[in-house]
C-alpha cells in the first residue's frame, strides 16, 4: 500500500452544534507520522471539539478527514474500527476515564480486548506497557482509587499505548497534574514519541507546556487556527496580535498591564471577518470583512492577520514587556 | 455608624503600608480520623502586612488552603486547631463563633477559587452585594446599598455596573463574576484579603486581567493580602514575600526575589526546575520523583527525604527547624546551616 503524505489531513473541517455554536470554523490540520503537534488555545475556542472530530466522536459539518488516506468520514464502522486501533485517546482526568471497578490491568487489556487479541498475549503486553511507563508490576491488580493522580496518567498513557497506535490525541492530559509530576509525564511523553515513533495532537490552554513538547504549534482563537509554525518560531516571534497577546499573558515578575481586554466573543454568533479584531489593539476597519487566508511568514509559518506584514514592520518585537 | 461617618473612617484610617495586620503563630490544624488526628498544618508561622502580598505556594495536598481557611476559622467541625491567629491585638481562635461571623467579610475577607460556587445562582449580583453591605451595617437604607453597590462594581473594573447588578451569576462570564467577588470581597475595606487561588479557573489572557485588579485595589485600599496558588508565575508576579509550603509546613520563607532567585530549600530548587521554560529540550525537564506523601503516610524526619536528591543520614532523624539562610530567606533543611543542628 502506498503511504499517504501525511498521517492526518483534514481540510475545511467546520464543526457546529445543534445550539447553533460554532466551534470549528474552517480548520485546516496536518499531523506527520511521529510528530507532535501542539494545539494551544483559551477555553471555548473549539481545541476540544476539533481533538474530538479528529477522534471521529463529533461528525463536523462539512470538511474532509483523512487518516493515513482512509476517509474517516466515510468509514464504515467496520473501518472505524480498524483505525481506531490506530487513533487513540489520553484523557484529561484518569481518574474519571478509567472504570473504578476494574484493575489498572484489566483496564488495559480492555482495550486490546475490543482488537481482538488473545488472552496470553494481552496480558503480556499489558505488563510489558506498565513496565514502559513505570508503573511497577506489583501494582497491576490494584484500582484506581489506590494510585496518585500522576501514576493513573501513566496508566491512561499505558493504555492508549498498548494497541500500538500511530496517532495518539492527548486533550489536556497534564492540566491535572502538579507541576513536579507533570514534568515526569511531559517526559515520559517524548520518550516515548522518540522510542515509538508515535505521533501526537497534544491539545492544551497552557502554552508554556505546548511549547515545550511540540514540533510544530497550532494557535486558536474561535474556532480558527490563527497562527501555526514551528513551536520555537511561535515562542519566539509569535505574529497574530492574539498569540503575543497570549505569550504575553503568563505571568512573570515585573510582568507588564493586560494586554487585551474583555473576553472572547460567543460563537454562537462570531464577529465577521477576523474573529479577534474585537478585542485586538491594532484592528482597522478591513478586519470586519476579511477573508481569513492566511498570509505566510516563513515557508513553515502563517498567520491570520490581514496586518501581520505592516505590523512586524512597525514594531518586530512587540510581544517583549517594554 | 452613618455612611457619611463611614466613608470619613476610610478616608482616614488606612493603615500604613508595612504594619503588620495579622500575625500567625505556630498554627496547626489537623482533622480527626478514627481515634487519632492526622495534621494537615504543621507549626505555620507567618505575618500579613498591610499593603503587601504575601504567596503560600505550593502543590496539591500540601495544606496551603486549609492554612487559609483556619486563618479565617472556615474549617470543618471535625478540624482541631491550635496557635495563635491574631489581628491587630484581637485573637481569633478563642472569638465565639457569632463575633467571627461579624468579623468575617468585614475585617478578613475571602476571594475565593471558583466564583460560581460562592455566588448565588438564584439572586441578581445586585442584591448579592447590598446583602453584604446590609449584614455589616456598612450603609443603611436600601438605596444608598444599591448606589455603593454600583460603585464598588465600577471599582473592580466593571464598564456597565447597571447591567451587571440586573444579571445572575450564571449570565455572567468567569472573568466578570471573578470580578464581583471582589467586589463583594472589599465592600467593607477590609484590614485582610485572603484570596485562594483566584485565577486558577480563569484563562490566562483574563488571568492578567484580574492580577492587574488585584494590584490597583491593593494600591488603592492599602489591604493585607495573602494570596494561595500553585502556580509559580503568579507567586512572581504578585508576591511581595513568599512561603512556599510542603507537607503541611512552610520550607523557606522571605523576600520574593529572593526565594525564587537563590532558592535554598532543595523542593523549592527543584520545584523551579521542573517548570517547562524557554530553552530546555523536549524530554530533558528535571522532574522531582514520586509524589508527595498523603500526611498520614509521612516519613520520618523531614517529609521531602524520599524525593530529595540531596538526602543524606540525618533527614531521617529528625525534622529541620525553619532557619535562617545565607541570603535573607529562611529555610527548613538540613543541608542550610548543618552546624546549628537541633534535636526536635
Amino acid at each position: 500500500m502506498v503511504m499517504a503524505e501525511h498521517l492526518l489531513e483534514a481540510k475545511g473541517l467546520t464543526v457546529t452544534y445543534g445550539n447553533g455554536v460554532r466551534a470549528v470554523a474552517d480548520v485546516d490540520l496536518t499531523v506527520d507520522r511521529g510528530e507532535i503537534v501542539g494545539l494551544v488555545g483559551e477555553s471555548g475556542c473549539g481545541k476540544s471539539s476539533l481533538a474530538n472530530t479528529v477522534l471521529r466522536l463529533v461528525k463536523p459539518e462539512s470538511g474532509s478527514l483523512l487518516f493515513d488516506g482512509i476517509d474517516l468520514l466515510t468509514a464504515s464502522k467496520a473501518e472505524l474500527r480498524a483505525i481506531r486501533r490506530r487513533l487513540q485517546v489520553i484523557p484529561q482526568d484518569p481518574s474519571t476515564s478509567l472504570n473504578p471497578r476494574l484493575t489498572i490491568a484489566q483496564s488495559v487489556e480492555f482495550n486490546l480486548k475490543v482488537h481482538r487479541w488473545g488472552r496470553k498475549e494481552r496480558q503480556a503486553r499489558v505488563l510489558e506497557m506498565f513496565e514502559r511507563v513505570g508503573i511497577p508490576a506489583g501494582y497491576s491488580n490494584r484500582y484506581p482509587h489506590q494510585l496518585s493522580g500522576g501514576q493513573l496518567q501513566r496508566v491512561a498513557i499505558a493504555r492508549a499505548l498498548v494497541t500500538d497506535p500511530d496517532l495518539v490525541v492527548c486533550d489536556e492530559a497534564v492540566s491535572a497534574l502538579d507541576k513536579s509530576v507533570q514534568a515526569q509525564i511531559l517526559n515520559l511523553l517524548s520518550e516515548l514519541q522518540r522510542d515509538l515513533e508515535v505521533a501526537f495532537l497534544f491539545v492544551s490552554h497552557d502554552l508554556t507546556v505546548v511549547e515545550h513538547i511540540s514540533d510544530r504549534v497550532m494557535v486558536m482563537y474561535l474556532g480558527r487556527i490563527i497562527e501555526q509554525g514551528p513551536a520555537s518560531a511561535i515562542l519566539q516571534s509569535p505574529q497574530h496580535p492574539y498569540s503575543q497577546a497570549l505569550l504575553a499573558s503568563i505571568p512573570t515578575r515585573g510582568q507588564a498591564r493586560a494586554v487585551i481586554e474583555g473576553e472572547p466573543p460567543s460563537p454562537v454568533d462570531p464577529p465577521s471577518g477576523c474573529g479577534f479584531r474585537t478585542r485586538c489593539p491594532h484592528a482597522i476597519e478591513a478586519c470586519a470583512s476579511y477573508d481569513n487566508t492566511p498570509v505566510p511568514v516563513t515557508p513553515t509559518h502563517e498567520a491570520r492577520c490581514l496586518r501581520v506584514k505592516e505590523l512586524v514592520l512597525s514594531n518586530p518585537q512587540p510581544w517583549r514587556n517594554q | 455608624m452613618t455612611s457619611v461617618e463611614r466613608s470619613v473612617v476610610q478616608t482616614f484610617a488606612q493603615p500604613a503600608v508595612d504594619k503588620t495586620v495579622l500575625r500567625v503563630a505556630d498554627l496547626t490544624t489537623g482533622f480527626r480520623q478514627d481515634r487519632s488526628t492526622v495534621d494537615v498544618v504543621r507549626g505555620v508561622s507567618f505575618e500579613l502586612k498591610a499593603g503587601r502580598t504575601l504567596v503560600l505556594l505550593g502543590e496539591s495536598g500540601c495544606g496551603k488552603s486549609v492554612t487559609a481557611r483556619s486563618v479565617m476559622r472556615l474549617h470543618p467541625d471535625r478540624a482541631v486547631i491550635s496557635g495563635s491567629i491574631a489581628l491587630g491585638d484581637q485573637e481569633l481562635l478563642t472569638l465565639s463563633p457569632r463575633s467571627m461571623v461579624q468579623l468575617r467579610g468585614q475585617q478578613i475577607a475571602l476571594v475565593p477559587q471558583d466564583p460560581a460556587g460562592a455566588l448565588s445562582p438564584l439572586r441578581k449580583i445586585g442584591s448579592q452585594l447590598s446583602e453584604v453591605l446590609r449584614v455589616h451595617e456598612v450603609v443603611s437604607g436600601r438605596q444608598a446599598r444599591a448606589e455603593r453597590g454600583l460603585d464598588l462594581l465600577s471599582r473592580v473594573g466593571i464598564s456597565d455596573p447597571r447591567r451587571v447588578a440586573h444579571a445572575y451569576a450564571h449570565e455572567l462570564s468567569g472573568g466578570m463574576r471573578q470580578r464581583v467577588a471582589i467586589a463583594i470581597a472589599i465592600a467593607c475595606d477590609p484590614a485582610v484579603l485572603i484570596a485562594d487561588e483566584p485565577t486558577t479557573a480563569l484563562d490566562v489572557t483574563v488571568q492578567a486581567q484580574i492580577l492587574d485588579l488585584f494590584e490597583d485595589l491593593q494600591d488603592r485600599l492599602g489591604m493585607a493580602t495573602l494570596l494561595v496558588t500553585h502556580d509559580v508565575g503568579v507567586a512572581e508576579r504578585m508576591a511581595d514575600e513568599i512561603a512556599v509550603m510542603y507537607a503541611g509546613r512552610i520550607v523557606e520563607t522571605g523576600p520574593a526575589e529572593t526565594v525564587l532567585g537563590s532558592p535554598r530549600h532543595p523542593y523549592t530548587a527543584a520545584l523551579l526546575r521542573a517548570l517547562p521554560a524557554p530553552g530546555v529540550a523536549r524530554g530533558e525537564l528535571i522532574p522531582i520523583s514520586g509524589q508527595p506523601s498523603a500526611p498520614a503516610e509521612r516519613p520520618s524526619g523531614c517529609p521531602f527525604r524520599t524525593r530529595c536528591s540531596f538526602v543524606h543520614d540525618a533527614c531521617s532523624t529528625y525534622e529541620p527547624a525553619l532557619l535562617h539562610t545565607d541570603v535573607e530567606t529562611y529555610a527548613a533543611c538540613d543541608l542550610v546551616h548543618p552546624q546549628e543542628r537541633v534535636a526536635s
